[in-house]
């Protein structure tokens, strides 16, 4: 049995002359939380495709729990629960329709579990899918979606077009609920603040390239913003990598991407400021920009 | 299964309103009896023709649209993932689809025809169209819709797609297009009707097949990909066309291969004095396709010319270089005039272009023609120049036969109530009556005299060119036949008698069986053909001035057409065979089986 839920190896999608995705590679573990970030247009709506076997890549091959998802796509979405970026189901169709055919299509099932969550979500099973908001739209495909037990929930950009109670209530309730399961979380978002307490991991698409792929502990702990007071002429001398250096005010703010206190100290500086940086910090200085991927 | 059928629930709960629609439809015909202007005798015909009407425009309309919509809609809509992050296979998906769409459509039919088929549709059928009966009406509209669902379905994917791949698709139909013309067309030369049907029928079930085939691959290989989708589509459709293409054009050239070996003989044309003839026939192991030859009796050498059918009307020029047919149908009576050269070693066939029916007449020479188009329209051509030298139009006459008596003069039969005898002058350009005949007449060799005896008293013998009667002989045979010096020979049940051109009766011949048919020989020969009880010939040849049996051959049938002293005849086993009637010698060129 693998001991990664996804693996995502060499791959590329490419559009006519777009390069849509370039030789992306990497690996979740099971029974993570794995947040994949980048701009729009970064490649993560293709490569999500490729994840789920709607789409070959033109190169290289995911695997689902080690087997190939292009080709055993039908036994793999068994276990693999799903919410697109657009809401796909057919707007005719009433919730409880939706919920039916779903409950016909699945080996587990748990009806209790879809009543529970669209009461919660103060959604009628008689509505008509169409009719929802794009917010209640993706919660009925939220509910749908862990409703057949899944080992992996595969969710593309979940917050787009939620308010910011059922934001906290998907991050807070549903995938800290799920990542407490053991159920691997695969989520692309915007929504950075949300994941930061949740992922074990996260990977930052630029360009259709994989810029970063790391645990987030680790990411946060080599990243670093410096502010110096005066033009930091030792810092290009130093061992510190940085990923972004601008003016700032009289002095310059640098993003070090190595940060470690032995190499700081070697600086010899005393007009510098050590701060950490948020996630979300860390996204916009690595895919912003000016930025150095 | 289960999923195939769990989609299948789900598109049909999707689309019912398709069938609320359809019920409307159903009021609606029987709305229509009851509108102000319909007769009350006519309200079962009328609510019968309005639920046919709107259940075949519903039922056409619905397939196309649901072929349309069935893929490309929902791909350029982007919802199709939704069945993809499903654990639903390809399969599923798409048959799942279908099974809804051809539930659709068919039960759609069955609720708008309904009040038809209480009405009694049959009736409606018979009166208002003419495809007989319901049954074939309904599979017409059914398959109808069936062509209309898949191509829709193709061209709604391919024009979805948006992609530059529609070029390749547009190149493809254009060439899978020309092979098939080019491929019916080679096959209908061949009048192979039959085959050509075939053909057609097994192309169109490949196509549907390869559709409904390329579908399924579409959406296992394209899946959410609209540009991949039709790519798929589109490359599994022409390659399955293209293939089938390529066998049925192979197997066309292979039909079309015909060598003399491989005819089974049907039919065959002799030249005037026997040295040539056309034969035709269908090619063995190539169902109806038909193939020709010019056959030479005096070297067996066989040449292909373009496949003639029984109503082709071959002429030979007296002078046997020339010989002409009309490419026509039984369903087309006017066709094109064609014209070969005989001595030529491959005869070419030249496409003159004039429209003709099948009585026309080539001069001695060959040089020109005179050919009846419609309207009793008779116009002479030179055939070196294909140019009009002079037409004439008949003011009555049902059927017109022409005959050249020189280049420039020509002798129109204009048959009728009685036949009228006509004289053209091709450099005067004037017409002329000289005479009447009977209805039916047989003409001697060089056309100066005419022997009439169907329904007469007596054999009447007139002039050809003023219809003048110049003998009656007191006999009411079955048959008669000019010999080439001008007797007359006429057979009554066993009876064989000669009469001298004058009608003198010279000698009478008692044969064994009652006479069917005479065939002039040559040389003062006759031979004298006969059916037993069991239809089994016997032929037998008959020197009139001696008034001896020279031979006779049991099995052999001379064609009715035949003369000369080489004759072509069939066995019982219906082999072609040249009968030397000098030598004797019975030479077999083509076997039946």
């Amino acid at each position: 049995m693998s001991e990664q839920a996804m693996e995502v190896s060499n791959v590329t999608v490419r559009y006519g002359r777009l390069l849509a995705v370039d030789r992306v590679t990497f690996a979740v573990p099971r029974g993570s939380v794995y947040a994949l970030l980048g701009r729009n247009g970064a490649g993560k709506s293709s490569l999500v495709r490729c994840i789920l076997g709607q789409r070959e890549p033109q190169m290289g091959r995911v695997h689902l729990f080690g087997a190939d998802v292009w080709n055993q796509r039908t036994a793999l979405m068994q276990r693999v629960g799903v919410l697109s970026e657009e809401a796909d189901a057919p707007p005719e169709m009433t919730v409880d329709q939706l919920a039916r055919f779903c409950s016909d299509i699945y080996a587990r099932w748990e009806q209790k579990e879809v009543d529970d969550r669209l009461r919660r979500f103060e959604i009628a099973l008689d509505s008509k899918f169409g009719s929802l908001s794009k917010g209640q739209k993706k919660q009925v495909l939220l509910a749908l979606a862990l409703a057949m037990s899944p080992d992996l929930l595969v969710l593309d950009d979940p917050t787009l077009g939620l308010d910011v109670v059922a934001r906290k209530s998907l991050f807070e309730e549903v995938i800290a609920e799920m990542a407490d399961r053991g159920i691997t979380v695969f989520l692309t978002t915007h929504d950075l603040s949300g994941i930061e307490t949740l992922a074990d991991r996260v990977a930052i698409m630029k360009n259709g390239t994989l810029v970063l792929e790391e645990d987030l502990d680790a990411l946060k702990a080599r990243f670093r913003r410096i502010r110096f007071a005066a033009q930091p002429v030792a810092l290009e001398q130093s061992a510190l990598r940085t990923a972004l250096v601008r003016s700032w005010g009289a002095g310059a703010e640098a993003i070090v991407t190595n940060y470690d206190d032995v190499a700081f100290e070697r600086l010899r500086t005393t007009n510098a400021e050590v701060s950490a940086m948020s996630l979300e910090e860390i996204f916009i200085a690595v895919s912003g920009e000016g930025a150095r991927s | 299964m289960k999923n195939t059928l769990v989609i299948a629930r789900r598109e049909l709960t999707e689309k019912r309103f398709v069938f609320l629609t359809a019920i409307a439809f159903a009021v609606l015909a029987m709305i229509v009896p009851f509108m102000p202007g319909v007769h009350a005798s006519e309200r079962r015909n009328a609510l019968a023709m309005a639920s046919l009407i709107f259940s075949t425009g519903f039922t056409v309309g619905l397939a196309a649209i649901l072929g349309a919509n069935i893929i490309g809609r929902e791909l350029s809509d982007g919802r199709l993932s939704f069945y993809f992050s499903k654990p639903v296979s390809a399969a599923s998906i798409w048959f799942g689809k279908l099974i809804a769409a051809t539930l659709l459509i068919a039960v759609s039919f069955a609720i708008i025809a309904l009040p038809a088929s209480i009405a009694g549709i049959g009736g409606v059928v018979r009166t208002w169209t003419n495809l007989g009966e319901s049954l074939p009406t309904i599979r017409i509209i059914l398959a109808a819709a069936l062509v209309l669902f898949l191509l829709g379905h193709v061209i709604g994917t391919f024009a979805r797609s948006r992609s530059a791949w529609i070029v390749v698709d547009f190149v493809a139909a254009t060439l899978c297009g020309i092979a098939i013309w080019l491929i019916m067309r080679s096959l209908l030369q061949g009048y192979a009707f039959g085959l050509t049907e075939r053909l057609g029928r097994f192309l169109a079930i490949e196509a549907a097949i390869a559709i409904i085939a390329g579908g399924l691959w579409q959406v296992a290989k394209g899946r959410t990909d609209r540009k991949r989708s039709h790519i798929e589509l589109s490359r599994f459709l022409w390659i399955a066309l293209g293939s089938a293409l390529v066998i049925i054009a192979g197997y066309a050239v292979w039909v079309e291969s015909v060598s003399f070996a491989d005819l089974v003989p049907e039919s065959a044309d002799h030249s005037p004095n026997g040295s040539w003839a056309i034969i035709g026939g269908r090619g063995r192991h190539r169902e109806d396709y038909r193939a020709s030859f010019l056959y030479d009796l005096r070297d067996n050498r066989a040449v292909r010319i373009p496949a003639l059918n029984p109503y082709a009307a071959i002429q030979f020029s007296a002078d046997e270089r020339t010989f002409s047919w009309v490419t026509r149908t039984p369903n087309a009576p006017v066709g094109e005039f064609y014209v070969a050269k005989v001595d030529s070693k491959t005869p070419h066939a030249v496409a003159t272009r004039i429209p003709a029916t099948g009585n026309y007449a080539l001069s001695d020479d060959g040089s020109r023609a005179a050919i009846v188009s419609s309207g009793r329209l008779v116009t002479i051509y030179d055939l070196a120049t294909l140019s009009s030298l002079g037409s004439v139009r008949l003011a009555e006459g049902q059927y017109i036969v022409p005959l050249f008596i020189t280049n420039d003069l020509m002798r129109i039969y204009v048959h009728g109530n009685g036949t009228k005898i006509f004289e053209y002058d091709v450099v005067k350009k004037t017409l002329r009556q000289t005479g009447v005949l009977p209805d039916a007449f047989r003409l001697n060799h060089d056309r100066t005299r005419a022997a009439a005896y169907w329904k007469r008293p007596a054999i009447e013998i007139y002039d050809a060119r003023t219809g003048a009667l110049l003998t009656k002989i007191d006999r009411r045979p079955t048959t008669v036949r000019f010999l080439d010096d001008g007797r007359i020979a006429a057979a009554k049940e066993n009876a064989l008698e000669i009469f001298s051109p004058d009608g003198a009766l010279l000698r009478s011949i008692d044969l064994p069986k009652e006479i069917k048919y005479l065939v002039n020989a040559g040389g003062g020969r006759v031979v004298v053909v006969m059916l037993n009880q069991g239809r089994r010939p016997t032929s037998v040849l008959i020197d009139v001035d001696r008034g001896v049996v020279v031979r006779t051959e049991e099995g052999l049938l001379p064609e009715y057409a035949a003369r000369g002293s080489q004759l072509l005849c069939q066995n019982i086993a219906k082999d072609l065979i040249v009968w030397d009637t000098v030598t004797g010698e019975k030479r077999v060129i083509l076997k039946r089986s």
